[in-house]
């Protein structure tokens, strides 16, 4: 008797990630013209004009608003059922992927029912006996795969006829006519008042709830509608975030390149096209970087704010879904930081998610570099010279910085699915006290905290104050500079966190090099691929402990004046510190030190860019 | 300004920026559109989103060349209404007396100020609170000479 072997599904046509990138032009279209019409609608006839050419303005004003609304409409329908589409084709990858393992393993069952029978002595009954039974249960087995089979063929099918009756019924201009005054219509400003209403109470649970509640085509025409109010707010799904951010990006870009074209930037303007670019060039760099789970893209736009900080715009960026991830991670960087700062840092993430994703088992990982506060910057009188860690960069912008991040990480606590995922805050240089502060001044739930190459911890004199159960990991290379300057004693940024008692946790990091001109370097080595600090860290956030390492004591470690003078003699004594004197806090102005002649100041900075 | 217009040119500027800036919005929108693609995409599928396409492109197209038509008009217009408002002020200004010639128009639209301002002639009444001038005695008639014998 012969067995037949399960036909495979058939390929998935479209992949996921394909209709996701036609929606997201399609949204980024309509929010473009959904600007263009509001713009006409509420400013297109000046008050004062009057006249019969006032009368002819206003005539072209409203027909032109009309026909733009239509389209609106019909972009709205198109953008939803694309997005549509790209959910069903999500489950449709993954219960493809079962499918297509399932039916390998059965046909592989057959294959070898099949050899065993060619082999089998015919004579032997007990043998022929046994066949007979495997044939039954194999013959049982395959009606119901193959059923799965064609279902799963026949919902492509279905998917696929969806999507096209959808955009069929909006592709002419009557159609689009027909979609704008639908009474079912949703009313996309009525939306956007209300999440206004939500975001500012300041509870993204309520938030989330409301979202939920809305169909897709109200979230769609509100992301087209409102896509930087969708996008930055703290309990809307990331996926969807992610879609509203991309969509603002892609629009900004579009307008602001036809301005650029017609010599009509602003400065301002200027910097959110910048913002924009780069933002995209980043998500470029990660296009092919496909969950194997869903087939979609697995980097996530979380925040888009690219005229923030006059101009130095605030981002935020995940690899991997921090909404169903086990392990979430969030990164902020130090000094100097800004929106275009996105890119390198990013790597810095992907080196440390690839090594927890290692570490964790079946846990799936997702990492995430926010930039959504105003780092001291050269506008504030930053220069190469680290002394500005001291004089220039005060607290201020850490604790508006750390309000921002606190407010972040609560949003990302309400949108999360399933069990909630473990979470660790990490904080590199100024971006330490930028934690510290949203520790301290705020309620950051986050699970496990980690500073690295930190110059002080704010207000915080004791791990237990920056986390009750004291879960504060610390990375302190023994020769960079930056991690001196909070001890012993209280520096102008707070406590040095690795002081052994400030009672964090203190893993191996390399001490780095002691010649003067590479300590530079040495504050920016925490992430440098296959350093004992990235393995701690990855550590850290798969939910294990890192080794740890004593605390520093006084005179267990080379203070700053003295590394100063030490590396600079190693260093062939040409660039001796003169005089530089620790008064407690700060470092006289007089210092002029070596590492005003640093080479590499923009690695100082913003070392991780 | 005549011919049915009354308006500011401020306002006919604002509104050709509107206009304009509309239309810097809808061309990027069309040619976003144009190039939205997704590939692999089913055959189908691909078909339909490209006939929605292209007729949304040609519509915002449409609509993005009209905006840009009523920008570059209002700022013809704004350009013609100030070419010939400055030929007839220098008409006017002619006309002026030669140390009302530095007059400048007040944009918002009250009568041109003149300068140097007219200093002020001397007050009607004089201060209560000063005392009146004596009078000066009138010198009389001349003494009518006597004819000399």
């Amino acid at each position: 008797m012969t067995l037949t072997r399960v036909t495979p599904p058939d390929a998935l046509r479209t992949m996921p990630e394909s209709a996701s990138t036609v929606a997201n032009g399609i949204r980024a279209v309509g929010e473009s013209v959904s600007d263009s019409q509001e713009a006409m609608a509420s400013r297109g006839a000046p008050a004062g004009w009057k006249g019969s050419a006032s009368d002819a303005a206003e005539n072209q004003f409203t027909q032109i608003s009309g026909d733009l609304d239509s389209a609106v409409a019909a972009l709205g329908q198109a953008a939803t059922a694309m997005d549509a589409f790209d959910d069903t084709l999500q489950k449709l990858f993954s219960r493809r992927e079962t499918l297509v393992e399932e039916v390998s393993a059965f046909n592989r069952k057959v294959d070898a029912y099949d050899a065993d029978v060619a082999a089998s002595d015919q004579e032997d009954a007990e043998a022929q006996e046994a066949l007979k039974a495997r044939y039954a249960e194999l013959e049982s087995q395959v009606a119901a795969l193959q059923g799965r089979v064609d279902s799963w063929n026949a919902d492509q099918d279905a998917a696929d006829a969806a999507v096209i009756r959808a955009l069929q019924a909006v592709d002419t201009v009557a159609e689009g006519d027909k979609a704008a005054a639908d009474p079912d219509r949703p009313d996309a400003a009525a939306l956007a008042d209300r999440l206004q209403d939500k975001v500012d109470a300041g509870d993204p649970e309520a938030v989330a709830a409301w979202w939920a509640t809305l169909s897709e085509a109200q979230k769609q025409a509100l992301m087209i509608h409102s896509p930087e109010l969708v996008g930055n707010a703290g309990g809307i799904p990331s996926a969807d975030r992610d879609e509203a951010n991309r969509t603002s990006m892609l629009s900004d870009i579009d307008n602001l390149t036809e301005r650029e074209k017609d010599g009509q930037l602003t400065d301002r303007e200027e910097d959110r096209l910048e913002n924009a670019r780069d933002a995209q060039k980043t998500l470029d760099g990660y296009k092919d970087r496909i969950n194997p789970d869903t087939g979609e893209n697995d980097a996530f736009l979380l925040i888009f704010r690219p005229d923030a900080f006059e101009g130095d715009g605030g981002v935020a960026m995940s690899l991997g879904n921090p909404d169903t991830a086990d392990d979430v991670t969030s990164f902020v960087p130090g000094l100097t930081s800004e929106a275009t700062s996105l890119g390198g840092n990013m790597d810095s993430m992907e080196r440390l998610m690839q090594l927890a994703d290692e570490k964790n088992g079946d846990r799936s990982v997702a990492a995430i570099t926010w930039i959504d506060y105003d780092a001291p910057s050269s506008a504030d009188g930053m220069t190469d010279n680290p002394l500005d860690f001291l004089q220039v960069a005060t607290q201020d912008k850490a604790t508006d910085g750390g309000e921002r991040f606190a407010d972040f990480v609560t949003g990302l606590r309400a949108s999360d699915q399933g069990s909630q995922a473990h979470f660790t805050a990490i904080g590199h240089s100024y971006g330490s006290t930028t934690v510290s502060h949203a520790a301290t001044d705020q309620v950051l739930p986050v699970d496990d905290m980690v500073l690295i190459g930190s110059p002080g911890t704010g207000s915080a004199d004791h791990a237990t104050d920056l986390m009750a159960d004291g879960n504060v990991y610390v990375g302190s290379a023994d020769y960079d500079p930056v991690t001196l300057l909070g001890g012993p004693g209280l520096g102008a940024l707070g406590h040095d966190p690795s002081q052994a008692d400030f009672g964090a946790h203190r893993f191996e990091v390399d001490p780095g090099s002691y010649r003067v001109q590479d300590l530079l370097d040495n504050h920016s080595s925490y992430f440098n691929q296959d350093s004992t600090s990235l393995d701690a860290m990855a550590d850290v956030v798969a939910g294990a402990r890192p080794d740890e390492v004593d605390g520093r004591t006084l005179g267990s470690y080379q203070t700053l004046d003295t590394l100063a003078t030490g590396s600079s003699l190693v260093s062939g004594g040409e660039k001796v510190w003169e005089g530089a004197e620790w008064t407690g806090d700060k470092i006289s102005d007089g210092a002029g030190w070596a590492w005003d002649r640093a080479e590499d100041a923009g690695s100082w900075l913003n070392p991780l860019d | 300004m005549t011919g049915g217009t009354e308006v500011d040119y401020t306002i006919l500027s604002a509104a050709s920026s509107v206009w304009d800036g509309a239309a810097d919005g809808l061309d990027g929108a069309w040619r976003r559109l144009h190039g939205t693609s997704g590939s692999p995409m089913d055959a189908g599928v691909a078909a339909a989103f490209g006939t929605f396409r292209e007729r949304w492109v040609d519509e915002i197209k449409r609509i993005a060349t009209r905006s840009q038509s009523h920008a570059d008009s209002l700022s013809d217009a704004v350009t013609s209404y100030t070419t010939i408002d400055d030929a007839a002020y220098e008409r006017m200004r002619a006309l002026l007396p030669f140390d009302y010639r530095d007059s400048t128009l007040d944009p918002l639209g009250s009568p041109p100020g003149l300068v140097p301002t007219p200093e002020p002639g001397p007050p009607p009444t004089p201060p209560t609170d000063s005392a009146p001038e004596p009078p000066t005695p009138s010198p009389g008639p001349s003494p009518t000479p006597t004819p000399t014998p």
